[in-house]
């Protein structure tokens, strides 16, 4: 036999053994919309926006590795600028041996809360800023003891931008196990640094600098110090975080800005429990000039230019009228509280019922930092918010959640007394026709004398399960403008594929994901979503 | 030429070959803050159900307490094993922790870093994965529909041969 046909029977009869014990897995996903001009709204801004991405994850054993590719022919309205083309935005190989753990090429990482460092991906923000580069990570057999080294180019749009490089390393130590201690109890320190590193720094922000006297240094040093206490139905933990000097814009009375050099800090606790029906959480966070971005600009407000996760300190609404405000971090500064609890009230308790009833109640409260004001005597509130929610189911078929908010916003992040109001009431009902036909309704109002007053809104949802679903919604500003939101809606699912289109008007207003927020314009038009993996 | 279209064919063949999905390979938290490698969740004896859910998503929470509804009434042909993975980040974490501490039937576990929604290729909540005995997929679907529930736990009864 010829060495052609006898390496080719060899291939064919190998490469599928090569293959067995191998996973692939993928995922495409397509987010397509149309624009049209609306009299309502203005002529659109683009008449077509086209968000694309496609993932690929090969493991065999211990060793993996996988590919992520966008395209954005032109980014849907709304998404940052710098979305522009096709790039592939992802490429690691990733291998663990035993108790040592490699990883080259593109990854995502959080350290500690995210407040010193978190690199992650949300679509719906247009936000990925992963780091091109690697990390190499070591542990005990108990995990008593973990530390990981990390470092890299932070991505800004599709690729790293060059500006700026990173280095950090986390170690993590949990207490009880490293001193051989059997316990339901867990208590874990565990401490991280950082080192984003300018390799191009901006002219302007050098310009500024120069003029108020000082030069930015070159090197941004930051590190957290973390206490985690848990057992059975309690948990505690408690972060400190350290930035070292950074270029300052600080605020002065009469919108004017002087340029300084100045350090950070953030402080957070957290703590849960649980005791019978009952379960909550309280957190208190401080932040002072904790914002870092992955180089420094005066000219970008984008917010992929960032490195580190400030979410907002409040409840993520989740119906139209409550989100219509939503609360942005002042990374500047600021301090508040968030606390909720829940009240399981089990079947066949009095209250309960037959059915059981469940009752949420939370709230936020956050004050700017004086510091970070151009007026330095006082602050005011920056925001606050108390939620409720009832859900009461009343027969196999038939449930209700009633919801309240009443919420407090300050335009000026606290700099001047005045806040705009807004209370927020919804019943929510949804009716199961049969084993797999549903009906879903929503009312909803919202009062306020401020901004655009009042509001009210309506969606009717109904669900063939496991296929079909189709909604209708109408938003409407009868307090102000007199304009309808209207939108309808229908989605199709097959197991891992899932197909869905929106067409209608949408506000501008700011879209969040996670605490996050960008800002959406106003748009008409269809929004065409296709999701599929494998 | 020929020989690199018969290359590229056989590679595709290989391709082919490659089997499904078993469950990546990953670090959870439990709501202790201890990390679970999803690799333990195999017990090569009870196929299992990981749904992938976050605070701030309605029809997650639908999903389970519908999950946790039929798991009352649960007739006992194998132990049924659910678990429940939190994709929120830090800011909803606490919260997510306690509002599964009262649930029963389901187990949470905590994703605070994204891990397995990566790993998984999870774009959108909720989407549920059955793995069979061996941590093989066998199943996956996106989204909740009143209803799934029951086609969820069929679903599982035919991947434990029930």
């Amino acid at each position: 036999m010829r060495p052609a046909p006898l390496l080719t029977l060899l291939i064919a009869v190998l490469l599928p053994q090569l293959a067995a014990g191998q996973s692939l897995r993928g995922a495409v996903e397509s987010n397509s919309a149309l624009y049209f001009d609306d009299p309502a709204l203005g002529p659109a801004i683009n008449k077509w926006g086209s968000n694309n991405y496609l993932k690929l994850d090969w493991q065999r054993d211990s060793l993996s590795a996988g590919l992520q590719a966008e395209w954005y022919p032109q980014a849907l309205a709304g998404y940052p600028s710098e979305l522009k083309g096709a790039g592939l935005t992802g490429l690691y190989i990733d291998w663990t041996h035993g108790l040592l753990h490699l990883h080259a090429g593109s990854f995502y990482e959080q350290l500690g809360s995210g407040l010193l460092l978190r690199s992650w991906e949300d679509r719906d923000l247009g936000l990925n800023n992963c780091i091109d580069g690697g990390w190499a990570s070591v542990r005990t057999g108990g995990r008593e003891l973990e530390f990981k080294l990390l470092g890299g180019f932070p991505k800004y749009g599709l690729w790293p931008t060059g500006a700026s490089a990173l280095a950090g390393a986390d170690l993590s130590l949990d207490v009880l196990r490293a001193l051989g201690v059997q316990s339901l109890h867990s208590f874990k320190l565990e401490g991280s640094f950082t080192d984003r590193m300018t390799l191009q720094g901006d002219s302007d922000i050098d310009f500024l600098a120069g003029s108020a006297g000082f030069s930015v240094p070159g090197h941004l040093m930051g590190w957290s110090a973390r206490a985690q206490y848990a057992r059975e139905g309690f948990s505690l933990k408690a972060e400190y975080v350290g930035k070292g000097a950074d270029f300052y814009a600080e605020q002065l009375p009469g919108a004017k800005e002087s340029y300084r050099l100045k350090g950070g800090n953030a402080q957070l606790i957290e703590a849960s429990a649980a005791v019978g029906p009952f379960s909550g959480t309280v957190t208190f966070r401080r932040l002072e000039n904790m914002a870092e971005q992955i180089f420094l600009t005066i000219s970008s407000p984008s917010i992929a230019n960032t490195l580190n996760y400030l979410p907002s300190l409040c409840m993520q609404q989740t119906y139209l009228l409550a989100g219509l405000n939503p609360y942005v971090t002042y990374a500047d500064g600021e301090a508040g509280v968030q606390g909720d609890l829940f009240w399981n009230f089990r079947r066949g308790t009095a209250l309960g019922g037959r059915y059981g009833m469940k009752l949420h109640v939370g709230g936020s409260w956050i004050e700017a930092l004086p510091c970070a004001l151009p007026d330095r005597s006082e602050s005011h509130l920056a925001y606050r918010d108390i939620n409720i929610d009832l859900e009461k189911r009343w027969s196999r078929s038939f449930k209700t959640i009633a919801f309240v908010s009443i919420q407090e916003n300050s335009p000026t992040h606290g700099n001047r007394k005045a806040t705009n109001a807004q209370n927020v009431f919804v019943l929510d009902g949804q009716y199961r026709i049969s084993s797999e036909l549903a009906a879903r309704l929503e009312l909803q109002y919202l009062y306020s004398q401020e901004l655009s007053r009042d509001w009210m809104a309506a969606l009717v949802e109904f669900t063939f399960s496991p296929h079909w679903s189709f909604t209708l919604s109408d938003m409407y500003n009868h307090g102000s403008t007199g304009v309808h939101y209207y939108n309808v809606g229908a989605s199709y699912t097959l197991d891992a594929f899932s197909v869905s289109l929106l067409a209608g008007r949408n506000r501008e207003g700011m879209i969040c994901s996670g605490g996050v927020c960008r800002w959406q314009p106003a748009f008409t038009g269809g929004v065409l979503r296709i999701q599929w993996s494998f | 030429m020929k020989r690199l279209v018969t290359l590229v064919l056989l590679c595709c063949l290989a391709a082919l070959a490659v089997r499904g999905q078993d469950i990546p390979s990953v670090g959870l938290v439990d709501a202790s803050g201890r990390k679970v490698a999803t690799s333990s969740l195999i017990d090569h004896k009870t196929p299992f159900v990981i749904s992938m859910w976050m605070t701030s998503c309605k029809p997650c929470l639908k999903e389970l307490e519908a999950v946790m509804d039929e798991a009352a009434d649960w007739d006992g042909d194998f132990p049924l094993r659910v678990y429940a993975v939190s994709v929120d980040d830090s800011r909803s974490l606490q919260r997510a922790v306690a509002m599964s501490k009262a649930w029963e039937g389901v187990t949470p576990l905590f994703d605070p870093n994204g891990d397995l929604r990566r790993a998984l290729n999870v774009s959108a909540v909720p989407q549920v994965f059955v793995y069979d005995k061996d941590g093989n997929l066998y199943h996956t679907h996106i989204g909740y529909r009143p209803g799934d529930e029951l086609q969820l736990l069929a679903t599982l009864r035919k991947c434990a041969g029930k």
